[in-house]
């Protein structure tokens, strides 16, 4: 044996050190500088107890920043879920003969970076822009998408679902794939229409897959940074400042690294909370 | 059977035949509609490109008819892609090398290895996937910062030269291979190290292109740790010297839309090369999920 | 002995790639430096400048390097938004640059890292003339008795207007408006919903675009920004609520003006707009965001009982600690680039208005200004009603909590009384700090 565990040490001490160094170490350390209130800079840094966490509960900018996240990650993970399992469903009625290209174009977006997507869908928002004289070569008025503060999140979230359409379409039509054409038959067989089909033999056997992209989507949506700065800063009236940018620019903007670090803290304190009601949700749906 | 009951019948099933091709085609025809609309975008993007300035509002052709280069010589002018190519390039390569290297020494070894506190360190490592980037952000900054790696090529590789989610991935891969595979070398005296690198290594290509195409994607679209890594924009990666682009250039899209597609071609490139695994792995996740 | 055989390759393996990387890292990332021979200087210089303002620069160092071949500049521009975080990163841990701008309102925070050059105790300083840059420019440099910073550019804001818009509206296209009852007339005339033409455009985006725009009203209105032993908010006053129910009036209740995104103007869809020197450069033909219809500008309506007033901007341009060598060699060039040769050639290629009385009354300037680029002369003329904003060290912070609370009366959130009382709240808290 014991030749088997020095072989072990040494394949997994580098991954050990940098997931220590880089990922477990750091939870500590925000835990202790969230309870300073030092600013980056300084040599000298002082405890100041929970106070800034006491600053955050009553900040009303870190509640909207709160509610802004939750709009976009909900708005995303609702719509693109239900898109992804709708397009599944398209994809897999058509024999499959041409999924792999299907596949293939509903993915560009997933791959492209979001700085990128950010700048193309900005132009596309822009009140000059393709959307915009879109909207008026057919007589309607376009709303100034990324300047009013109620279209901006709604702007952010089409281009967040856009995203993940394909991510989405992918798992979803695996998920049909694997379910026996048995099924089908016996459902045919006993009267069912394509609809009831669809509601009582497709939906219960990919209600894992449903909750495993509802998970996966909510946590990854509320950690959008890349895409707020690049197409809005934020704005307007903060009705894009998402939870991470609020941390960038608490601490490379303000340089308030203590007070960025409890907001870290509470990012993930409130992503913790959302795995956990997933999970128990999780059982529940396996269970039924 | 009479002969009219046949006919009725294969009548009925050359209609259903029928039915069924043209519904296929209404599909095939909203699919590729959307795939279309999906993929407009991209296609404002690149025509975009190639039209001068003067021309920039008018909707764009579906063929364009000149093609003005001339937006890409001034975009490359204006800023240093060159530069911010060359250094994604460095930091994506050492990104990738190290993640395939260390997660399959990694994998191999909480999959074939029976060590103490194998699972719980395993469960501890699984368990990293779940933690926002936003709680160890400013930490990790620090401790680059105090080992002097601000505005390094290897400050920007080092927090991500290991990934969970590849030691992960390579476990699931070897733990599937036949428990017997190692009976005969371990008998003829080769050590574990050794086994992994002639037996399990030469086996692993398809674990290495599907993460491989994972971690390639993951550093070439890294945004935010470069940000607040690099100060010097002698060192900034494709995806901070875009948003900057846009940031001065914004009003200006011939330019602009020439700068997002010279920084978006790699990573497609890249993923229409290697889809097959990628997408083949979601399939997977999505069966044992 | 079989173990360490299979041990030592795979160990001596991790090493050697991990050393690769390392290397090939240190390599590219060195190899600048390696160019330099002995007696010569590199020098990184950081600055926001873009556009036309770019090739200005870029041209000038050109010109410096073949009278000082020893020295090399390297010009890095960075965007304005990113330049004041990374120069602060730097100074952290990092390395900083030899020489730099900020932007006037930066000098105090840059100035308070210590880590600045006082370049008045140069021996040469008194060469420079230093009394013939302007006493309110001067002013943002000194500290202690001594000079960190040299006022290297300046800008102002006055009104550019759509001349072919007026035109088509029937207004007078040499007739712009020079009060503020005038302006709204014109932008009403002016707005065209079906067109997508807006009267005048404001800045409405958050930061330092929002609050400098916005001074220059609250400055013609008779108000301060604060008070004068710069401990407090005095925006919250008559003159500011004036000012600011002016702009609420433009976008709400009058809706000749956008709630945003900034750049009508440039795209022809707006009548009107406040903006900088620096654009007669970019619109012009040959600039960066050349304007292809007819622009004219003129002096910023004032309002009834007012005064004109103007925003003083600009950069300062000051030099990092690092070797003496190179602290030399950096002074060299800031000497060069604020000389009055130096500024003639910088203003007539970017735009940028005189920081030396000297450049002012230049005759080859003048001669320039008035004949090859009239639409300079409004922002000239104006420069003597410029103010300056307050020097103090949480100007940045106070910049962005000022626009966020103005925007939310600007969006129709809140009332007018509303905003200003809650912008004097952070601001205030902000200064206590």
């Amino acid at each position: 044996m014991k030749d088997e565990t020095k072989a072990a040490i040494i394949c997994i001490a580098p991954a050990i050190a940098i997931i220590g160094t880089f990922t477990l170490f750091p939870i500590f350390y925000s835990f202790g500088l969230s309870t300073t209130d030092w600013d980056g800079l300084s040599p000298t840094i002082n405890f100041v107890g929970l106070s800034n966490y006491s600053k955050l509960i009553s900040s009303g900018a870190f509640w909207n920043s709160i509610k802004v996240t939750l709009y976009y990650t909900v708005g995303v993970s609702i719509i693109s879920v239900i898109a992804g399992l709708a397009l599944a469903s398209l994809i897999n009625r058509t024999g499959g003969r041409l999924a792999s290209f299907y596949r293939v174009i509903y993915f560009i977006p997933v791959v492209t970076s979001f700085v990128a997507a950010g700048v193309v869908w900005k132009s596309l928002f822009s009140p000059a822009g393709f959307l915009s004289d879109t909207f008026r070569s057919i007589g309607l008025s376009p709303p100034n998408w990324l300047a009013d503060p109620i279209w901006a999140m709604p702007a952010l979230i089409i281009v967040g679902a856009w995203m993940r359409l394909g991510f989405n379409t992918v798992i979803s039509l695996a998920g049909l794939q694997s379910i026996p054409r048995g099924y089908y038959e016996k459902a045919k067989i006993d009267g069912a229409g394509a609809l009831n089909r669809f509601r009582f033999v497709t939906i219960p056997l990919m209600k894992p897959i449903i909750l495993l992209l509802l998970i996966m989507s909510l946590v990854d949506a509320f950690l959008i940074f890349d895409l707020a700065f690049v197409m809005t800063g934020g704005g307007p009236l903060g009705a894009t400042n998402v939870a991470g940018l609020l941390l960038y620019k608490n601490a490379f903007h303000y340089y308030k690294m203590g007070f960025a670090s409890a907001i870290g803290v509470m990012i993930f304190a409130i992503v913790l909370i959302i795995t956990l009601v997933q999970m128990r949700l999780f059982k529940f749906g396996r269970r039924a | 059977m009479n002969e009219r009951d046949i006919s009725q019948a294969t009548v009925r099933n050359l209609i259903k035949r029928i039915a069924g091709i043209v519904r296929r085609t209404w599909v095939h025809i909203f699919l590729l509609t959307l795939g279309f609309v999906v993929l407009m975008p991209f296609l404002w993007m690149i025509t975009t490109s190639l039209k001068p300035l003067e021309l920039m509002r008018v909707p764009p052709h579906l063929i364009p008819t000149h093609f003005y280069w001339q937006n890409y010589a001034i975009a490359l002018e204006s800023a240093p892609f060159g530069r911010y190519y060359l250094n994604t390039i460095i930091v994506t390569i050492g990104i990738v090398v190290g993640q395939l290297f260390l997660s399959s020494l990694a994998g191999y070894a909480f999959a074939r290895l029976r060590f103490p506190g194998r699972n719980i360190l395993f469960l501890v490592l699984l368990s990293t996937l779940m933690i926002p980037i936003y709680i160890t952000l400013i930490p990790s900054y620090l401790i680059i910062r105090g080992f002097g790696l601000v505005n390094t090529y290897l400050g920007l590789i080092l927090p991500f030269l290991v990934s969970a989610f590849g030691i992960f991935l390579f476990r699931q891969y070897y733990i599937g291979f036949p428990k017997d595979l190692e009976d005969k070398a371990l008998m003829d005296g080769c050590s574990r190290l050794q086994i992994w690198r002639h037996i399990f290594l030469p086996l692993s290509k398809p674990a290495f292109a599907t993460l491989g195409i994972f971690a390639f994607l993951f550093a070439w679209n890294s945004f935010l740790w470069p940000l607040i890594v690099t100060t010097d924009p002698d060192m900034w990666t494709i995806q901070i010297g875009l948003a900057m682009f846009s940031g001065r250039y914004g009003t200006q899209w011939t330019y602009l839309m020439a700068g997002t597609t010279i920084s978006i071609i790699p990573a497609i490139a890249i993923f229409i090369i290697l889809q097959k695994y990628y997408i083949k792995h979601l399939a997977l996740s999505a069966r044992l999920g | 002995m079989k173990e360490m055989k299979g041990v030592a390759p795979v160990a001596i393996a991790v090493v050697i790639i991990v050393a690769a990387i390392a290397a090939v890292a240190a390599y590219v990332y060195l190899k600048p430096e390696e160019e330099v021979s002995p007696g010569e200087v590199e020098l990184k210089f950081w600055n926001y400048w873009d556009g036309t303002n770019a090739q200005a620069i870029v041209a000038l160092i050109s010109e410096f390097e073949a009278e000082n071949p020893n020295i090399h500049i390297t010009n890095v521009p960075i965007t304005w938004g990113e330049l004041l975080p990374k120069l602060m990163a730097t100074v952290a841990g990092g390395e900083v640059p030899e020489i730099a701008i900020g932007d006037l309102v930066w000098m105090s925070k840059l100035a308070g890292t210590g880590l600045l050059v006082p370049l008045s105790e140069f021996d040469d300083f008194e060469e420079i003339d230093y009394e013939d840059f302007y006493p309110e420019m001067r002013k943002i440099g000194r500290y202690n008795d001594k000079s960190y910073s040299l006022p290297v550019s300046a800008n102002n804001l006055e009104l550019f207007y759509n001349k072919e818009i007026f035109e088509a509206n029937g207004l007078d296209p040499e007739d712009p408006p020079t009060t503020w009852d005038e302006l709204l007339e014109i932008a009403q005339v002016c707005t065209d919903p079906d067109e997508g033409i807006w009267g005048m455009e404001l800045y409405t985006g958050t930061g330092e675009g929002l609050t400098w725009q916005f001074q220059v009203y609250l400055w013609q209105a008779g108000g301060e920004f604060l008070s004068a032993d710069l401990s407090s908010a005095a925006f919250n006053s008559p003159e500011g609520k004036r000012a600011l129910q002016f702009w609420v009036d433009l976008i709400q209740t009058h809706e000749v003006s956008p709630p945003g995104p900034w750049g009508f103007f440039g795209q022809g869809k707006a009548a009107m707009v406040m903006d900088g020197t620096w654009m007669v450069g970019g619109w012009r033909p040959g600039g960066w965001a050349p304007i292809t219809w007819d622009w004219g500008t003129a002096q910023m309506p004032i309002p009834s009982g007012g005064e004109p007033a103007t925003n003083m901007g600009g950069e300062q341009i000051f030099i990092f600690e690092t070797t003496s060598e190179k602290e030399a060699a950096a002074w060299e060039f800031v000497k060069w680039l604020t000389s009055k040769e130096t500024q003639v050639k910088w203003d007539i290629l970017t735009c940028f208005m005189p920081v030396r009385d000297s450049v002012a009354e230049d005759s080859l300037y003048l001669t320039w200004a008035t004949t090859t680029e009239p639409r300079l002369v409004p922002f000239i003329e104006c420069q003597q009603y410029a103010h300056a904003r307050p020097m103090v060290v949480q100007y940045p912070e106070i910049s962005d909590a000022f626009s966020e609370e103005l925007q939310k009366a600007l969006y129709g959130v809140v009332s007018v009384d509303e905003a200003l009382a809650s912008a004097e709240a952070r601001v205030n808290e902000i200064l206590a700090d």
